[in-house]
């Protein structure tokens, strides 16, 4: 489709309120032809988008950062939301966020970004004569904006970091220099760093990153920076946006989890049943160099939490004889892949074999192939999948997979980290399972050990990060920024507890969370969950157990949950119903509300749980 | 397309407008979307469509649709 068509066809799907289809065709128009034009096209389309979830911004900024808007609503609508931009007035972000009364707080935002330039901040680190500036009082006003903000709102706040100057004060010295413009910035960008660590769900924007890989000699436009008070030049306000768009992505838990790969000219070139392992290109020389450092690339995905997967075309044997003789350039091995679907069924099969084994939705899964019908046929069957067309040249393999931000997360726990390993050891679990007929004499089999205890602050990371992106066995899809959830574990009316599980495949880490409130008569369970790794081995009993017996420690005569269906909770439905609660009504949203007597029997933990 | 209709059409689309409804009449103070963001955007659009840069000075004097067919014009005859 050509870009005309690709406008029509964009404003149809709006039409019929198709959300998937209006998002999908919103980013094929940015790929065809990105640039202002597109992004005032799709602001106005994503006004009629009103079946788009809605996601409000606060934009606080020292320069005139309304020219970002357009391109900001465009690639939100092309990830599926609706943006709303609360535009705060220029070079006001100070009193914005230190006046308790301000709009910023009135406006009851999303999430708030703080885009203030470098010069505008620390003048003094970007002046011309000799420079001494001082990175403790930039420190210490950082923090005392972080505190104050943090008093008032609770949604992430998101910093800018500074970008180095295109020239440098002392030219070619400079970065020689222990107080080059260099070395300072990078001070300052430590001392912001400093800041958002030690502030719940406060997030540096590498802003300094982008700028470099987009050359600041480009990036900046001075004759529009004086003129207008609009430094980004045109051309790389979609960049601009597209990098806000990744942080967006990940707050909203729709990142994606799982990278499934071909394999014949993607993770080598050449047909490795034709080619043979020793004709393939894989090794020193282009283009065996590209495809091996390409491997690379995905090793370090899956060490970031990334879990991968292939689905490709091959004679079976062929790729384990590949993986089996260790051929000397292969970087990508075995372990590293969760789940292995080589055959001859069509790759959308593969896809749907895949999703189900390791228990992931389709809409968290990108699929990779070099092969343009392949790819279609994948968009046709499974829209919902991000589709990766790669081209024939494997050098822009990397690019054309990382630029999108799909993978992006805001945190990494020893969980993420050991993740394909775990949903490899699912994998392995669900074939064990096939083989044993008794499901209780399986479990047992597992040696699980079950810890139930209250949120610790080492844990804060990823429960908050279990709220926002668990989908299946999620019983109310409350979901909480961290600080949220921080000031619910310090309240006394409130249990938050976490469950970690270790199997004999290997330390799970934390995946359950509860939350409940207590007044003395009723303890009220706001929210349960857990990871979709474990569902099936009755965690949500054990930990059901232990809030009822918390509930008759607290004197509490009643234990009520509620379960909010949507689309993908479906194995949480039953999670009260099994556990001998009893249905107490049915809300007109369709949320279903239970209630159990703890001191009438209560729920019994399942035998095969090793408590610690 | 001629320099008045490929202007027209980038006016419209900036201003939310028919193409239509641009012609001399169409300025920075008499059109409400034209404000000095819009202001901004014509200029870097133009720009860009028609391949030359105007000097900082010269963006204020281009006040309305026939400045700027003027001065895309005044250009493309030195070229």
């Amino acid at each position: 489709m050509d870009e005309v068509a690709l406008r029509t066809a964009t404003a149809a799907a709006v039409d019929a309120s198709d959300a998937g289809g209006a998002a999908r065709l919103a980013r094929r128009l940015i790929e065809a032809r990105p640039g202002l034009p597109t992004y005032r096209f799709l602001r106005r389309r994503a006004e009629a988008a009103t079946f788009l979830p809605p996601y409000r911004l606060a934009l606080l900024s020292s320069f005139s950062v309304e020219f970002l808007h357009d391109a900001l609503i465009a690639h939100a609508f092309a990830q599926g939301l609706c943006l709303s931009i609360h535009q705060t007035g220029f070079n006001t972000f100070r009193q914005e966020i230190l006046a308790p009364d301000s709009d910023l707080y009135a406006a009851r935002c999303d999430a708030v970004i703080l885009a203030v330039d470098g010069q505008d901040w620390v003048p003094d680190a970007y002046g011309w004569s000799a420079t001494s500036c001082d990175v403790a009082a930039f420190q210490a006003e950082v923090a005392a904006l972080v505190a104050a903000f943090r008093k008032r709102c609770g949604a992430p706040l998101l910093i800018h970091n500074l970008a180095p100057p295109p020239w440098p004060r002392l030219g070619i010295l400079d970065s020689a220099s222990d107080d080059g413009q260099a070395a300072l910035i990078a001070r300052l960008n430590e001392a912001l760093r400093a800041v958002a660590r030690s502030a719940a769900d406060v997030h540096v924007v590498d802003y300094a990153g982008l700028v470099s890989r987009h050359g600041s000699a480009d990036w900046f436009d001075e004759r529009m920076r004086h003129y207008a008070g609009a430094p980004i030049r045109h051309h790389h306000l979609g960049d601009m946006a597209r990098e806000h768009l990744k942080y967006i992505r990940a707050l909203t838990g729709r990142s994606a989890k799982c990278l499934v790969t071909d394999l014949d000219n993607t993770l080598w070139g050449g047909v490795l049943g034709e080619d043979g392992p020793d004709g393939i290109r894989l090794g020193p020389t282009y283009p065996g160099s590209a495809f091996r450092e390409f491997q690379e690339v995905l090793v370090g995905l899956a060490a970031r939490g990334v879990i991968l997967a292939v689905a490709s075309k091959n004679n079976p044997a062929d790729v384990d004889a590949l993986f089996d003789r260790h051929h000397p350039h292969m970087r990508l091995g075995r372990e590293h892949f969760a789940c292995l679907r080589v055959g001859w069924q069509p790759k959308p099969d593969a896809l749907r074999d895949i999703a189900r084994t390791l228990n992931i939705g389709l809409e968290h899964m990108v699929f990779m192939d070099d092969s343009a019908a392949e790819c279609e046929q994948v968009r046709q069957a499974l829209p919902m999948v991000e589709v990766i067309h790669l081209p024939p040249e494997p050098e822009r393999f990397a690019q054309l997979l990382l630029e999108g931000g799909l993978f992006e997360t805001l945190s990494l726990s020893a969980e993420d980290r050991a993740r394909s390993t775990l949903y490899r050891a699912r994998a392995e679990a669900e074939a064990l399972k096939d083989a044993c007929t008794d499901v209780a004499a399986f479990l047992d089999s597992l040696g699980m050990r079950l810890t139930l205890a209250p949120l610790v602050p080492a844990a804060l990371a990823r429960a908050g990060q279990l709220t926002r992106k668990t989908n299946q066995f999620n019983a109310t899809t409350w979901r909480l920024s961290d600080g949220e959830l921080e000031a619910l574990a310090a309240d006394p009316a409130w249990i938050v507890m976490t469950a970690a599980l270790t199997d004999r495949f290997g330390d799970h880490g934390i995946i359950g969370l509860a939350m409940a409130r207590h007044d003395g008569a009723t303890l009220d369970i706001a929210q349960l969950l857990l990871s979709c790794r474990v569902i099936g081995r009755g965690v949500e009993t054990a930990m059901l157990a232990e809030l009822c017996h918390q509930a008759s420690q607290a004197g509490c005569g009643r234990v009520v949950g509620r379960i909010v269906p949507t689309a993908k909770n479906v194995p949480a439905r039953d999670l009260y119903r099994k556990a001998g609660f009893s249905g107490a009504g049915e809300e007109a949203d369709g949320s279903t509300r239970w209630v159990l007597d703890p001191a009438a029997g209560g729920v019994e933990a399942p035998a095969w749980f090793h408590h610690s | 397309m001629p320099i008045d209709d490929e202007i027209k059409a980038l006016l419209a689309d900036i201003l939310g407008l028919a193409p239509a409804e641009i012609g001399p009449h169409t300025a920075i103070d008499k059109v409400p979307a034209w404000d000095s963001a819009n202001h901004v955007n014509i200029i870097l659009e133009i720009e860009a469509r028609f391949g030359f840069t105007f000097p900082a000075e010269e963006i204020e004097r281009l006040r309305g649709f026939s400045d700027l067919v003027g001065a895309v014009a005044a250009r493309r005859a030195t070229v």
